[in-house]
């Protein structure tokens, strides 16, 4: 049998998703990204507690409230917190997005979106960008390999344990050592050295 | 004659694509067989990887909302949608109702055409072609209500950043009802076809079952997670653009199978029936697009999620508060289901996969936003005679 | 076999029969290089029965070897840009190619991508260019009759010259 569902108890369902997954994530609590409140937050017997803040660092596209979280977790407990959400049956891995912050900033910035019904819960790595290693998540969850495989291609970055590292969109000729979503890439020279 | 040892480590492969009859896009794969059943499948994608996600950095924020529109034909309302929906987001910018009602309304429209455009070809990897004839005559219909409505049968290029470059007049809503009518008499005949053709059904029933369980393992999407009960839309879950006020009934069904599928989608059909009937009736007033965009766009990231035809289109944009975007990245439905053909294809017969294939809706174009034969696999060279030879040994020991 | 040239005449009377034939059942190959998909909806919605390009003997054919006229669609990818050229040569001569949609006239939209190549004409030659954005089915019948007219009104096309190697292998025979 299936679930009922309803379409307007949608925004409460994600409301209790997000409280559910801040308790799961108890334990990093204090890396919760919480920026300033808003007043946008307190419009219409909301409850304070589990939304405190609006505008938080990455906002969410719909109708509702930005119903988005995002953490910072160091390398080291980025399968730790990944196996939490798994084991609390907590939402699906989206995707991986690699962010390139610029040769001033020196770091790469990996974003592991979960989401469940219009809760969106980030999680944020950051890494030297000369020596970029992280994790694999595959032992926990298998579909990550295709985005992982696009990490490695795209930005350059060392995942240990990650079951394949062979070229997902690029060519197989594709020059090593150099990685297109870097901002040092440049189209203009590219095409010259094709 | 000399007898030649089976081959222990040896595998047969059996490569398809990227230029292949039953696969439109270029996208290769690997199939290892023993007899007709596969047991290994591998994928290369990145035969049309063309960069948009680079591109996306040097252009600026409107010429990238043609771009992103030409990620994928088939879809080009949605990627544009979700774009825009991001970036205004970004801008601070309220649509207007109008605006945004039009939007669903062409999001309806382009998925009534898309799933045409799937079951015609998901009937001609049949072998059904008449089918395929059917549908893709009917689903001119719909071609025509596009343009009409937009100008263009492909890439329609509804969305401007802020809101909509066309108004609905009340000559074209009595075009669109017509059509729908006439498409929903037609759909019920499909649904028909597909639930009760016995012929179909063969191909069909019981074919590339997903478990619940599977399909959340693999983290399938869209439709093809919906057939096997997943119960996952973003149209439902977290409502944008007008879906809020037009909300939709989600399909779901528990077989699994390629069957289930079919239904799905088909199903999906009557529910953009009745959205399209439904905003047509009740298309909000106002503007079509506000008064002023801004060229540049404040600093921040956003997420933008729509339920695209076939699953959902997860965008992230990120702006430091140039001209142009600093990060555009694009997670399309096909990819994720993609891992999920190459397992269920193990254990099938050969002649199956290219409906299994088919049975997620495969968008390369989306997806690689590439395969070689490698060679390296021990699949030598046999010759015909050592090959027939396999086949009497093979099946001399099988029986 | 060692006489194996025919008198001008019987030749020219095949080259007219060759020529009947090709212009009124042209069969197609379709390859998409790295386009949106645009085009190739158009593509087959060309062949579905409103449009019905069979009529004109068309055929959307699965081999290269089988095929008179390849469609090519999208700007060239760095990877698909040998398998293009392979199924360009697998190809039996005389072959045409046909350009379909503006991103294989120019590159499009996807122009300075730095996974692609550029448009079809640097890397095969084509016959015949149909514009658009995608082209409407109309526009790609359009640019096949043309492709046959200018068939039908140019010079007969000579069949490949004999080399040595086919030369052999009739000898052999």
């Amino acid at each position: 049998m299936l679930p009922e569902f309803d379409n307007k108890s949608g925004q409460s369902q994600a409301e209790q998703a997000l409280s559910r997954v801040e308790q799961l994530l108890e334990t990093w609590r204090e890396k919760l990204n919480k920026p300033q409140p808003s007043e946008r937050t307190l419009v219409g017997g909301e409850n304070p507690l589990i939304f405190p803040y609006a505008k938080r660092r990455i906002m969410l596209t719909g109708n509702g409230r930005p119903d988005v979280l995002d953490i910072s977790v160091h390398p080291d407990e980025l399968l730790e917190v990944v196996q939490t959400l798994l084991d609390g049956d907590w939402g699906y891995l989206i995707t991986i997005t690699g962010l390139d912050l610029g040769p001033e900033a020196g770091e790469i910035e990996i974003l592991y979106h979960f989401a469940e019904g219009a809760a969106v819960v980030t999680l944020s790595v950051r890494v030297e960008r000369e020596t970029a290693v992280i994790p694999s998540i595959c032992p926990i969850i298998p579909s990550a390999s295709f985005f992982e495989r696009e990490l490695v291609e795209m930005l350059g970055i060392t995942i240990l344990n990650t079951p394949n590292t062979d070229h997902l969109f690029l060519p197989d000729d594709w020059p090593a050592d150099t990685y297109p979503l870097r901002k040092e890439f440049n189209t203009e020279n590219q095409q010259a050295a094709n | 004659m000399t007898t030649i040892p089976m081959p222990t480590k040896e595998k047969f492969i059996v490569p398809i694509g990227p230029q292949h009859p039953a696969l439109k896009e270029p996208g290769h794969f690997e199939f290892a067989v023993d007899g007709e059943i596969v047991t290994d499948a591998t994928v290369r994608l990145g035969y049309v990887h063309r960069g948009i996600e680079k591109a996306a950095e040097a252009r600026n924020w409107t010429q990238n909302l043609y771009l992103v529109e030409r990620i994928c034909g088939i879809c080009s309302h949605i990627h544009a949608l979700t774009y825009s929906l991001g970036v205004e987001k970004l801008a601070e910018v309220e649509v207007p109702r109008r605006a945004q009602a039009i939007r669903v309304l062409v999001a309806e429209l382009e998925r009534v055409h898309s799933h045409l455009l799937w079951f015609g070809v998901a009937a001609h990897e049949a072998g059904f072609d008449t089918l395929f004839m059917y549908s893709w005559r009917d689903r001119e219909t719909i071609m025509d209500i596009l343009e009409a409505l937009t100008g263009n049968r492909v890439n329609y290029s509804a969305n401007v950043l802020g809101g909509v470059k066309f108004d609905v007049s009340p000559e074209q809503c009595k075009v669109i009802l017509t059509g729908i009518d006439f498409l929903e008499e037609r759909t019920r005949h499909y649904l028909n076809v597909a639930t009760s053709d016995s012929m179909f059904l063969q191909r069909t029933r019981g074919i590339g079952i997903t478990r619940l369980r599977d399909a959340q393992r693999l983290g399938i999407v869209g439709p093809t997670a919906r057939a096997s009960g997943v119960i996952r839309d973003v149209r439902v879950d977290a409502p944008y653009a007008a879906y809020d006020e037009f909300p939709v009934q989600m399909v779901v069904e528990t077989a699994g199978d390629l069957e289930a599928r079919f239904v799905v989608r088909l199903k999906e059909l009557f529910e953009s029936f009745r959205l399209i009937r439904e905003i047509l009736a009740n298309l909000p007033a106002g503007d079509l697009q506000v008064k002023r965009f801004p060229r540049k766009i404040k600093a921040g990231e956003v997420i933008s999620r729509v339920e695209a035809p076939r699953g959902e289109v997860f965008y992230y944009i990120r702006s430091t508060g140039g001209e142009q975007p600093d990060r555009l990245k694009v997670r399309t439905p096909t990819l994720c289901n993609m891992a999920s053909v190459l397992s269920l294809s193990i254990g099938h017969h050969l002649a199956d996969v290219p409906m299994l294939l088919v049975g997620i809706d495969p968008c390369f174009s989306c997806n690689d936003r590439g395969v070689t034969i490698s060679g390296n696999e021990g699949n030598g060279r046999w010759t015909w005679e050592r090959l027939r030879q396999f086949g009497i040994d093979y099946y001399a020991r099988k029986v | 076999m060692t006489n194996f040239s025919l008198t001008n005449e019987w030749n020219n009377v095949l080259l007219k029969v060759k020529k009947w034939a090709r212009i009124n059942s042209p069969w197609l190959i379709h390859y998409n290089s790295g386009s949106c998909n645009g085009c190739d909806i158009e593509i087959l919605a060309t062949l579905t029965p409103r449009y019905d390009a069979e009529r004109f003997g068309v055929k959307l054919q699965g081999s290269p070897r089988h095929a008179d006229v390849l469609i090519c669609t999208g700007p060239v990818t760095r990877q698909s840009r040998d398998r293009l050229l392979r199924i360009y040569e697998q190809m039996p001569d005389p072959k045409f190619v046909v350009a379909v949609g503006s991103c294989a006239i120019s590159g499009g939209v996807f122009q300075g991508c730095y996974n692609v190549v550029g448009h079809i004409d640097e890397v095969i030659p084509v016959d015949a260019y149909v514009p658009g954005c995608p082209p409407r089915p109309e526009a790609i019948i359009d640019g096949l009759v043309k492709l046959l007219t200018a068939i039908q009104k140019g010079a007969p096309v000579e069949p490949p010259a004999i080399t040595q190697l086919t030369e052999e292998i009739y000898d052999a025979a």
